[in-house]
């Protein structure tokens, strides 16, 4: 039987070592409440729900369905999306504490390399230099997508591409 | 599009910028001569037509995904500059 949404509350809490006072404060909510849901015997408010899924470090949709999604997964071809409908997200964290995000369509970074322009003239990041932005493009055509590529530099930047 | 330039104990600086006035032909063409004028055409060889053409993609972009974000930089002295389309 699959876990009911208090338990998966209750165990990620734990994991982050936090009380049912601390979360109860964060949140705004009585410890009663929390101690509540996770005894499922009342459920979070719906508007509640990003706030605790941030606390504890999921996803809403990982929370609401106890499934932690794959980092990569590969598609069979008759679920696949329109390379053209996809999005390109880079992350990069600089060891400062420097956050940049970009994120953009496919169609245009499939336009971009085809014009010969490089991924680190948009990201301004020189650990995007050694990517082969054309396999990671042949790789999501073939139905790779989620997080293609984890890169921590020596000096402690670390930048992912992510394909949704 | 839209610019966002938010730094801490300062006012935030909001820039809107139509994006046809942005993503034009004549911005194209004028784009397209600055990056000759300061690119070789060894590091990028781009023609008046690619640029053309990523213009348009850009505007389809914009109608497709209103309000995209497509840059959001956060240092760690709390200033933030974010762009969307």
């Amino acid at each position: 039987m699959s876990k009911s949404i208090g338990n998966r509350i209750s165990q990620l809490r734990r994991e982050k070592g936090i009380t049912q006072e601390d979360m109860a404060e964060r949140l705004g909510v009585t410890p009663q409440a929390v101690s509540k849901w996770e005894n499922d015997i009342s459920y979070p408010d719906i508007l509640l729900l990003p706030k605790i899924s941030k606390l504890l470090g999921v996803t809403v949709d990982e929370l609401l369905s106890g499934e932690s999604k794959k980092d990569t997964e590969f598609l069979p071809e008759g679920k696949r999306k329109n390379i053209d409908d996809m999005m390109f997200r880079i992350y990069v964290n600089s060891a400062a504490g420097d956050k940049v995000r970009v994120n953009l369509p496919m169609a245009l970074v499939k336009m971009g390399l085809e014009m010969g322009m490089n991924m680190p003239q948009v990201s301004g990041n020189d650990a995007l230099k050694e990517i082969n932005f054309e396999q990671l493009i042949y790789m999501v055509e073939s139905g790779l997508i989620g997080k293609l590529v984890e890169v921590e530099s020596a000096d402690g930047d670390t930048v992912e591409i992510v394909v949704e | 599009m839209k610019i966002t330039i938010q730094s801490p104990g300062e006012k935030t600086i909001k820039i809107a910028i139509p994006t046809r006035m942005l993503f034009n032909g004549l911005t194209a063409k004028l784009g397209f001569a600055s990056i000759r004028k300061y690119v070789s055409t060894e590091e990028l060889n781009l023609s008046s037509a690619d640029l053309k053409r990523l213009v348009k993609e850009i505007r389809k972009t914009k109608n497709k995904y209103p309000h995209l974000e497509l840059v959001n930089v956060e240092s760690s002295d709390g200033s933030k500059i974010i762009i969307k389309l």
